[in-house]
This record gives structure tokens, sequence and C-alpha cells, in this order.
């Protein structure tokens, strides 16, 4: 247990039983009691922010009109709240709540809870729970996307999901643990799952190392802690570590009186383990914590979509696991229905070991909120091995399309595509016909043949690599880029990744791969939309790399992304003749993407913010992120005589936005970090306002570092305010920006 | 175009003499006799009397902007331990630290290489250095290939764990 930990435990150390739990209340200033009577739109409350996309829409969309373009550019700093000071943490991710005049955030790798005064940024409660070694092994060490809030308009509650995977319901007014949920205001997401709890036992004082090595185990009979070392049983409890790891980076998302969660995984990139922990979704009595439904998103024996897993799906099946929903989530009250994102299989980027389509693996599942059956599902990647996680809620839109009125889902996805569905049925709203995609040549691999592609609207990153898209400046430019294009396997879209062996005859050891695993869309960027008029702004990146499998030799799987884990500990002995590989061959070999600097790609609208009138599924605007440019020049003699253009400063950064009654509002997000800096000719990191109908930049305020999550707005005593999360380490900080002068 | 805009364009046209592999530049017909001298050059065998990670090639300053940096851009993929422990070590001593700096800035970040100006990926290795206990000195490592290719990377016997 840390320093830290111990000064916010009020339960005492109770060190030698699994958690302390503390609460300490700061102050109690006159904040009024909840809303009572107010109506709800979208399940929230006007001029407030109670889910993390702005309402259970994920619409990221505020009514609220004082700050508008005519006064956007005179805001001012009201506060900052530096969360560094209760600990430090990875990039500061989170996209703070505001409900009943209260501003609910989370903060640093303990995943602790937070209550904020949103007229001078102090604290008001915080709370957080020592989850021991329970956290220390837990795959996302960072404060995660935020919190959830529920109310029947008396009762407030906070609800977190630590980062070591425990469901807490917090007083909003006190945060105070609400002692009728699960034990004193905790349940054990571990437990309900299928899997016996057991007590846990570290051999070292470090992480987890990706993918899976250094992991807890199961403790041996009447093994204790050792305090010097750090290293034995701490008395957690939790499912047996051979069956893998689970964990939590977005928050639950509320409907009605049923708190549903989800999970996140290890990363995927190169497993050791030939199979680990499904993801699952289950719905909690907001009341009592009790588990009201689970459901699995690798379907088991006899559950609709066993059948695409054609090696089995019982936990332990080689090539199972993952399939995890660690994006946010979204909820249509009305219909009392949750749509959850769902992530890819196990294993990023090679799936011979799990044949079939992997449902509901990059998915989006429409669930009964209340019972957990799946109303429907739309597999938007059959059997992934591109890394195309669903990676962001999707937006929930009211459209007229073709003279009817439509309710829509809008999801953004890493391919660069928004896939678009009725949300009652699940039905495509533009055709999406099943078109034939290319074979691997990795043995073992059955890519599928087919994937859904969308004919609107049109993509808003690059996606594949085809002749048209190289540069052409000259004749020698274009034979060049054509002459690096060719050294992969090229194509339009989902072009597998290849075997990075160079002497296979015949075949390519590399493949093009764009998007890449970071979108597209991924948890940074993301749409906002905009209610009255259907129009949706999707904050993406764009850019160029390549995909290739290998053999880990230490690694349970036939093949992983190129990796070496031998020497690990949970790693594979090597094998006999095992020899360490040269650098270039252990780790991916680099096939350029530039040409004396200058990227092969021919500079396109893609990236940045792109509009789209989704009553059409018509693209109507572009602007980079940031609206920052370069100006693109090279000193290599290729480039003699060429007038090269302006392109995008940031292309692989996610512009995080949020539209309100007037404005679309964006900052650049933690790309810029380094990048886009305070100069004499520069104003270095701000936040923007653009006209919603044509994207021109109307407003910019200097901020004082870049934003690192989407940002949030509210109104409260008269004032609108604006709130983004910012840094990394122990600088992180919660901003607030409003007009100057009083309301 | 603004100061920003600026810095990278320099970045850019730096990292187009420096640091392209020497397999690209192969590929353009009329440097063909300058392409085999800097593929020579970049394979350059480690000196083992050259100076060595161990005496302060980066300063403190840089290795904190290097960790503002790495955890904005690099941990969501990576964690610090990848970067320290026995396979890293295993990878890269005894290399010269140019290789590790080649490496870095041509294929990360995965999505978007050699997308950050030199002076950054500089600032990042400064960070990576600093988590494997090697000492700062008084002057920032530069993104000079040239120099860092007589510096050999070595580590610190026994490895502690790095203070987050």
């Amino acid at each position: 247990m840390t320093r830290q930990a111990r000064r916010w435990s009020v339960g005492g150390v109770a060190a030698a039983i699994l958690l302390a739990i503390g609460a300490v209340v700061l102050a109690r200033p006159g904040i009024s009691s909840a809303h009572e009577g107010v109506a709800m739109v979208r399940g929230n409350a006007p001029g407030e922010w109670r889910y993390w996309g702005g309402d259970a829409w994920s619409t990221r969309y505020s009514a609220l009109d004082q700050v508008n373009a005519s006064n956007f550019s005179q805001l001012q700093v009201a506060w900052e709240w530096k969360a560094g000071q209760f600990g430090s943490d990875e990039y500061y991710r989170t996209t703070p709540l505001f409900a009943n005049g209260r501003i609910l955030t989370v903060a640093t790798t303990r995943r602790g809870a937070y209550a904020i005064n949103p007229v001078d940024g102090s604290t008001l409660w915080k709370w957080q729970l020592d989850e021991g070694i329970r956290w220390q092994k837990a795959p996302r060490h960072f404060a995660g996307r935020g919190l959830s809030y529920w109310s029947d308009g008396v009762e407030e509650r906070a609800i977190i999901v630590t980062t070591g995977y425990h469901l807490a319901s917090l007083d909003a007014k006190t945060g105070l643990p609400d002692p009728k949920f699960g034990t004193n205001g905790v349940v054990d997401l571990e437990d309900g799952l299928g899997y016996p709890l057991v007590p846990l036992a570290v051999d070292d004082t470090n992480e987890l190392i990706i993918s899976e090595a250094a992991p807890l185990r199961k403790a041996k009979p009447g093994e204790k802690w050792n305090a010097a070392t750090r290293t034995g049983a701490d008395g957690s409890v939790g499912i047996d570590p051979a069956n893998g790891q689970i964990a939590n980076s977005s928050p639950a998302i509320m409907v009605g009186d049923v708190i549903v969660v989800g999970n996140s995984a290890m990363h995927g990139y190169w497993p050791l383990k030939m199979s680990n922990i499904g993801g699952i979704i289950r719905g909690f009595d907001v009341h009592t914590g009790k588990q009201l439904w689970k459901f699995n998103l690798i379907p088991q024996p006899g559950e609709f979509g066993a059948e695409t897993w054609k090696n089995g799906t019982k936990p332990g099946t080689p090539g199972t696991g993952k399939n995890d929903a660690w994006a946010t989530y979204t909820a249509d009250p009305e219909l009392g229905l949750v749509y959850i994102p769902v992530g890819m299989p196990l294993s990023d980027e090679y799936g011979g070991h799990r044949p079939g389509d992997n449902l509901f693996g990059n998915s989006v599942v429409a669930i009964d909120a209340k019972t957990g059956k799946r109303k429907w599902h739309y597999q938007f990647v059959h059997h992934d091995i591109w890394d195309y996680d669903t990676p962001m809620a999707p937006n929930l839109m009211d459209v007229t399309i073709g003279g009817k009125p439509r309710k829509v889902l809008a999801q953004t996805t890493k391919q660069g595509w928004i896939y678009t569905l009725d949300r009652v049925t699940g039905e495509p709203i533009w055709p999406m016909p099943e078109t034939p995609v290319l074979a691997s040549d990795v043995p073992g691999e059955e890519a599928s043949k087919t994937q859904p592609i969308p004919s609107r609207p049109v993509p808003y990153s690059q996606q594949g690599l085809l002749e048209t898209d190289l540069i052409d400046y000259t004749p020698a430019l274009r034979d060049s880029a054509l002459k690096i294009a060719r050294r992969c396997r090229m194509g339009p879209y989902f072009i597998p990744p290849a075997m990075e062996e160079p002497h296979r005859e015949g075949k390519l050891p590399c493949s093009w791969y764009a998007p890449g695993a970071s979108g597209g869309v991924n948890i940074d960027g993301g749409a906002a939309v905009d209610v009255e008029t259907g129009m949706i702004y999707v904050g993406s990146q764009t850019g160029l790399a390549t995909i290739e499998v290998a053999k880990d030799p230490c690694s349970e799987h036939r093949f992983s992304q190129v990796h070496d884990s031998c020497g690990l500990p949970g790693a594979l002995p090597a094998p006999a003749g095992y020899k360490k590989k040269e650098m270039r061959q252990a780790f991916a070999p680099a096939v350029p993407t530039t040409i004396g600097g200058i990227s092969i790609l021919r500079p396109r609208e893609f990236g940045g913010l792109t509009a789209y009138d989704m009553n059409t599924g018509d693209k109507k605007w572009w602007i980079p992120n940031g609206n920052l440019w370069r100006q693109l020049a090279s000193t290599d003699p290729l480039f003699a005589g060429v007038t090269l253009p302006k392109v995008p400063l940031l292309p692989g950064g996610q512009a995080e936005v949020i539209v309100t009654k007037t404005l679309v509002i964006h900052g650049v997000g933690r790309s810029g970090t380094g990048r886009v800096v305070k100069s004499p000719t520069s104003p270095g990191p701000q936040l923007y306002a653009q006209d919603k109908a044509t994207g021109k930049i109307v407003g910019a305020v200097n901020i004082p570092a870049v934003n690192t999550a989407v940002p949030m707005t509210f109104m409260h005593q008269g004032k609108q305010y604006i709130v983004f999360a910012t840094g990394v380490g122990d600088k992180t900080s919660l901003v607030a920006l409003t007009l100057p002068g009083k309301p | 175009m603004n100061g920003i805009g600026h810095r990278i364009l320099c970045a850019v046209a730096v990292t187009a003499l420096a640091v392209v592999p020497a397999d690209l530049i192969a590929l353009r017909p009329q440097e063909g006799a300058k392409a085999s001298a800097q593929s020579a050059a970049l394979k350059a065998k480690p000196d083992p009397k050259a100076p060595t990670t161990l005496r302060g090639v980066f300063s403190n300053g840089q290795a904190e902007r290097g960790k503002d940096l790495y955890l904005a851009l690099c941990q969501s993929c990576h964690v610090a331990i990848a970067h320290t422990g026995p396979v890293f070590r295993g990878h890269w001593a005894g290399r010269p630290l140019s290789d590790l700096y080649t490496f870095v800035a041509t294929r990360m970040p995965k999505n978007e290489p050699a997308s950050l100006a030199p002076e950054t990926y500089a600032d990042l290795l400064a960070y990576i250095l600093k988590l494997n206990q090697m000492p700062a000195g008084g002057a920032d490592l530069a993104p000079d290939l040239p120099a860092m290719q007589h510096v050999r990377i070595q580590f610190a016997p026994p490895l502690k764990r790095a203070k987050q």
C-alpha cells in the first residue's frame, strides 16, 4: 500500500484483508439539492453534462449559447484544478461530468473520484479505494475516462469503476459510499463472472509488461505479504490470473436504475497465452449493487453467435479472449436500449487460432438494459486482424432521410468510416454491401472473404494504399513513390497483415496499413452531433504504416505482431537453438513512407475535423486539426523545382470536439504535445470555435496546455463554463474557461 | 506560415538528410554513391572505446520534457518497463545510440512514423535513457546522427527500478 493510499483510508489499515475505503469531505458549500421535476433531455438536465458524451445519446451537444462567436476569444481561465496534486497519471484522458452544481471527475492512476466546486475549482470531496496488488497489476493504469451519474430527483450517486475493477456507488453530495450498495458501497467486479475468486500474490514490484508478462498469480497456501520486498500475498482476491487479466478504462452508463458496466483487457499486440478472459457486459441495480444480468461478448456454447467461433468459445479455449467493450457507451432511455461498441478478439493481427467471424467482436450490440437480452447487433469487421476495435461511443441522432424521420445510430470507427444504422432495428441506413476483400497469405490465417463497405458517407481517413493515392509531383517522384508502395501489399482497404519473412517466394514481407491501429477515429477523437440540424462533426487522424506478423519464439501463439518475448516473466522458455534476432528483424522492418521527408501519400482532406449532413450522408466541410498547417519542403534533389503544398500540422492527432447552440468547439488533443508550442509567431495551445455550417474558425482562446480529452460545457449560476482535461504525469489538471465579468 | 510550421519544416529537412533509412536512399538513382556511403555509416560497428551513455549525454531538463512527451504520445501503447527490461537491454546494449534514435525516429509513432521533430525524438530518447538510470549531464542530447554514432549504449548494472 502506498503512503498516499494509507493517508486516504479512513477504514483503518485493513491491509491484511482486501481494501480500505476512504472518503474525505472537504467542504459543504451551498449547493442546491437535486433537480426535482426537471424534464430530462436525452437523459441530461438542461445546461448540465451528466454523461461522458454530454447526454445518454453521446451527442456531445449543449444548447448553451452564452459563449458564442462574438465572445469566444474573450474566454478566460476561471480556475485550474490540479489533479496532479493527488498523484500522477499517464495523459489525463478524462471528460468530467457536471450535475446539480458539482463537477464530478476521476484523477490519477489510482482512479479516485472527486467533486469540484464549479465556481472556484475547489475540491468538495474525494474518494479512493486501496486495491493493493489488484491495482499494481491492473492492465489499465490511468485515471480512466470518467464517472457516471444517477439521480432520482432526491438521491444522487457518482458511480465509478476503478483501475482494479471494482464498482462503487458514492453519494454525489458527500463522496461517501452508499451503504446499501454492494458491500459498504463497493461491488467486486471480478466476482459474478463465473470464475472463482482466489487469493492473489505478486513476485515483483512492477506493473504488467505488455502484453501480459509478469502478471499476478494465485497465492500459495498460507503465503504472506513481505513488506520489505513488497511481494507475496497482500490479502487481495480476484480471478486466478492463469485465466487472464481484466480491467476497465471507461465509465459505466446509467440506463434508468441500471448501471451498465463492461471491461477492458490487456493489449493484444503480442500475447503470451493462447486464451484470456472474454469481454462481458453486466447490469447492476443502482440501489443495491445486485448483478441483474450478464451478456457475453464472446457468446458461450448455445448462445447466439457461438457458431461464429469454429473452434468453440468455452473459457480457456485456445484463441478465445478479449472482445472487450473498452470504449464509452451510449443509451436511448426511451427505447430502453444500451449500445455497446465492442473491441476485437485476442491477438491484434493474427486470427489463425480463432477461425470464424468472432462475434461480437468489432460490433455494436444493442442490449435491453432491463433484461440484458440482445435486441440486435451489427458487425463492422469480420474476423478482425487489424486491431480495428470499435473505439468510441456511437452517436444517436434523429434525422430525416428521404423525407422520413429516422432514429439513427452513427458509429465512428478506426476504419475511417461512419457506419449508419437504424437504432431500433440495426438495419443499415445506406447500403453496406458485403464486398470481397484480399485474402491472407499468412499460414493458418483465414481472413474473412468479405467485409461490409459503407456506400456513404465518404471516409474521413486514408484507407489502404492504391497507386492513385501516391504523390505525382513529377514523373520521377511518382516512380520513386510507386517503387516504395510496391514493396508491400497494396489494396483499397482491409489488406491482411503480411508475414515478415522476405524469403517467401512471391510473397511480400509487409502490408500497407491505413488506418492503423489508432484509427481513423479512436477514443481520443470521435464525433459530436448537432441535434437541431443532423450534422455530425468527426475528429479523426490519418496516416500510413505497415503491418506484419512473425513467430514470437516465447509465445504460445503461432504468430503475432513482430516481437521477441523471450526472457520476460511468464513467457515460454526459449526453444532449443534460439538465438536473439538482430534488431531489424526483431522489430518489423522499416518500409519508409517518405521520400526526402515528404510522404508518398498525396495530400487529401483526411484526419482533422470532417462535417457530414446525416440527413443525406453528404460531406459538408473539412479542416485540419486546429486549422494548423505546415508548408511542405524538401532539400532532396528529386524535389528541385517542385512547388509543394501546405499540409495539416497534426495529421496523426485527433481533434476533440463538442457542439453548442451555435458553435463547433475543439482542441487539438495530446498529439499537440511538444508540437503546438508558444513562440514569437505562434499563440501556442488554443481551443477553437468553428462556424457549424462552414467550418470557418470564428474564435480561438489561449489555454495553458493542449487539452488531452474531449471538453465539456455547462451553465452554473448564470455563467457558461467550458472545462477540459490537460497534462500528463503529475502535471494533470482540469481547466475551466468562462467569460469575464459577472453574469 | 506560423512559427510552429517553420520549426517542423526545418525538422523535416534535417530528417531527410539524416534519418531516412539507407534502403530508401538507394531508390534514388542519382544518389547512389551518397547512398552507399550513408548506408555504411549507418551500419557502422560500435567503437568499444567510444564514450557511452553513462557519461551524461543528455540533460535533466531534456529528460523532463521527454517524460511529458512519453506520457502523452508513447505510453498508451508502451509501458515504461518495456523500455527498461531485459528484452530492451538485450537489444540495445553495446549498439551506437544512433541506432536507437534512428529506430524511434523512423518507426514511431506507429501510425505516423517520422512525424515528430528531431529535437522531440531526442527529448524522448533522453527520457528513455533516464528511465534506464543513465546519468544526466550538463547539455541536451542533440539529434545529431553522426555524433550519436560515436556514443555506445551502456546500461548501469544492476538495474534498479526507475523512480517514476
